[in-house]
């Protein structure tokens, strides 16, 4: 049974926000060698969970969640984030996994309501 | 013929339709003209939102001015990334949307004929908030910026 907590004002947890994202990516892609046919699946499914964990801490706050999935050829990637909100209350947490063919960057913002 | 007048008049009072009178304007949605006995269901409605076709012409303009020519190097690349993120931030900003958060997410990679795939799911009110997305590619590069707002209620 799932469960929900009831979570406390504050401001954004961004190493809690790592733990979930690191743990839903493994679930997702651990130990699967790149592929363009499934990729799509992946992202969808490593944001959905990213989304749904998040959720549950229960705290007052709207989640942007974003995947990037790139196969491995020794091509560089860039990624940079800029924000404009409250920065006692608003938090956003990058994670950067790889694999033997593939890299992931997820990148979670949240931003407070009232 | 007092009498008549008076029993007339009093037939009138009666039988006069009552219409919902205009009282006031509600303060906290001055677009919206309320009627007595009805209820404004939301008093935090922006007044402006976000702007979706004006903040995609910002970023096709910035990412199109800044990559049109250019090759891909590690460290020009990295130092383009940071410097086209903070140009959109200021922008968005000048357009004066008030009351929304903005973030700004800029990716720039290399064309070597790899295969990529980005996805993004928000959970937020799809009445208020919003996104805008570009992409750009020349034969060395790609970059892809997106921009999402964020109303605080």
């Amino acid at each position: 049974m799932d469960e929900y907590h009831n979570g406390n004002e504050g401001s954004f947890n961004s190493e809690e926000a790592d733990n979930i994202v690191k743990e839903c990516i493994e679930n997702v892609v651990g130990g699967e060698d790149y592929s363009q046919s499934q990729v799509n699946k992946w992202t969808a499914s490593i944001v959905e969970r990213c989304l749904t964990q998040l959720v549950k801490q229960g705290k007052p706050y709207k989640f942007i969640v974003t995947c990037a999935v790139m196969q491995k050829t020794g091509a560089g990637l860039h990624t940079a984030n800029s924000c404009y909100w409250d920065t006692s209350m608003d938090g956003s947490s990058t994670v950067r996994w790889e694999n033997r063919t593939m890299y992931c960057v997820v990148s979670v913002f949240a931003v407070a309501i009232a | 013929m007092m009498k008549i007048l008076e029993w007339w008049l009093q037939w009138r009072t009666l039988t006069r339709r009552v219409r919902p009178q205009r009282l006031h304007q509600h303060s906290a949605c001055p677009d919206q003209q309320l009627w007595c006995n009805s209820v404004c269901v939301s008093t935090t409605a922006p007044h402006k939102r976000f702007p979706v076709p004006a903040v995609t012409h910002i970023l096709k303009d910035v990412l199109s001015s800044y990559l049109q020519q250019e090759k891909y190097e590690v460290e020009w690349s990295q130092k383009m990334t940071k410097t086209i993120c903070e140009v959109i931030r200021a922008r968005v900003k000048d357009l004066m949307i008030p009351r929304y958060k903005i973030v700004v997410l800029v990716h720039i990679g290399q064309q070597a004929g790899q295969s990529m795939q980005m996805s993004s799911r928000c959970l937020w009110d799809a009445t208020t908030d919003s996104f805008a997305c570009y992409s750009f590619t020349n034969s060395s590069l790609f970059g892809v910026a997106t921009v999402y707002g964020v109303y605080f209620e």
